[in-house]
């Protein structure tokens, strides 16, 4: 539970989170290589040293391919002791329908997993990157945190996004402004099955997007057609590879490419709920 | 909701008159474009109201269609 008594002084809510973190003792973190966990994971070696902490991260055909390099190259970086771990949730048909909180059943999967291992190794307690700006947001995936007793001590310490980039710029860590990078399954809407060979598609066209210089942008599933979202540089320019993106996005399986007007923004396949109806069902 | 005429007004309204609009994605949830060489810019840059005006019409998304024109016959 958040801490209400911290005042809004960064100093504060730092010291806090680290007074947080040596009563955990030792430390498996659940570590996706975005900017929450790559700090709790730094900050927890610098507190507890690193041979109490493990950060984890879990494997399946959800994660992006860059998402797994991030994790990988940033914990080596930093000396943090790190592995990976096989998650199975696409196994799982609760999950695989893809319904509104297909979170809660990855995230069942994850942190169950991590337990074991946890339990397995000696480790006294689960650590998740949930922050302070998470609690206003829809997510499914913190019941199943809760459940599990996994603790999430940027939250308690009251962090916000904007307090944890600013942390990781003062310690160094490449991740302090790095953009959100939810997992490939984000990009199916709700109700469209998640399979391996969806994931893999979205992977492909995402990579070729950034192997074409795109920065800012979303590769949305729908079925055969791919709807791109980009920021508002990539949408001015991109008719100028128009050719390059409808072919790279052929071959990772889209027959048709479609250029959304509106842009990228986050959580954008929530609007799409409940779809309306004008053909038949796919 | 599924009124192609309707969606033919709102582009002409939008100053689109050359643009093609059809129901794509799963379930019709999108709006799809077909703008005519040379459009596809001006669209880019000045259709948001007529995104606007198909999403008032239904559709949770509009997007212009990209076509690789070594395809072009």
């Amino acid at each position: 539970m958040r801490d209400e008594g911290l005042a809004s002084d960064p100093t504060r809510k730092r010291e806090r989170l680290r007074e947080l973190l040596r009563a955990c003792e030792s430390v498996v973190v659940g570590y996706s290589g975005g900017v929450d966990s790559v700090l709790l994971a730094a900050v927890a070696v610098e507190v507890l040293g690193a041979e109490r902490v493990l950060a984890v991260t879990g494997v399946s055909p959800s994660l992006s391919r860059r998402a797994g390099r991030t994790a990988r190259e940033v914990a080596r970086a930093q000396g943090i002791p790190w592995r990976e771990l096989e998650t199975r949730e696409g196994e799982d048909p609760r999950y695989a329908a893809n319904p509104d909180n297909r979170c809660y059943y990855c995230k069942s999967e994850l942190w169950s997993r991590l337990g074991d291992l946890a339990e397995r190794e000696g480790f006294r307690t689960v650590l998740d990157g949930s922050n302070a700006d998470d609690l206003t947001d829809h997510r499914p995936g913190a019941a199943a945190a809760r459940e599990r007793s996994v603790r999430s001590p940027l939250q308690e310490a009251g962090l916000t996004k904007a307090e944890i980039r600013a942390w990781s710029l003062d310690l160094g860590l490449p991740t302090w402004d790095q953009p959100a990078a939810p997992c490939l399954a984000s990009r199916l809407p709700y109700g469209f099955a998640v399979t391996p060979e969806r994931l893999r598609q979205v992977d492909r066209a995402e990579e070729a997007l950034r192997a074409l210089g795109f920065r800012t942008f979303r590769v949305r599933h729908h079925g055969d057609a791919a709807r791109l979202e980009l920021g508002d540089e990539e949408l001015r320019s991109v008719t100028g590879v128009g050719s390059q993106v409808a072919r790279a996005l052929r071959e990772a399986g889209f027959p048709r490419v479609l250029v959304d007007l509106q842009g990228y923004r986050r959580g954008a396949l929530n609007e799409g709920l409940p779809l309306v109806v004008l053909g038949s069902a796919a | 909701m599924s009124d192609p005429a309707a969606w033919r007004n709102a582009a002409e309204a939008a100053g689109f008159p050359h643009v093609r609009v059809a129901p794509d994605g799963l379930k019709g949830e999108i709006a799809r474009l077909s703008a005519p060489p040379g459009e596809m810019e001006r669209l880019l840059r000045e259709g948001r109201p007529l995104a606007e005006a198909l999403r008032a019409l239904g559709f949770a998304y509009v997007a212009v269609e990209l076509e690789d024109e070594s395809d072009a016959r």
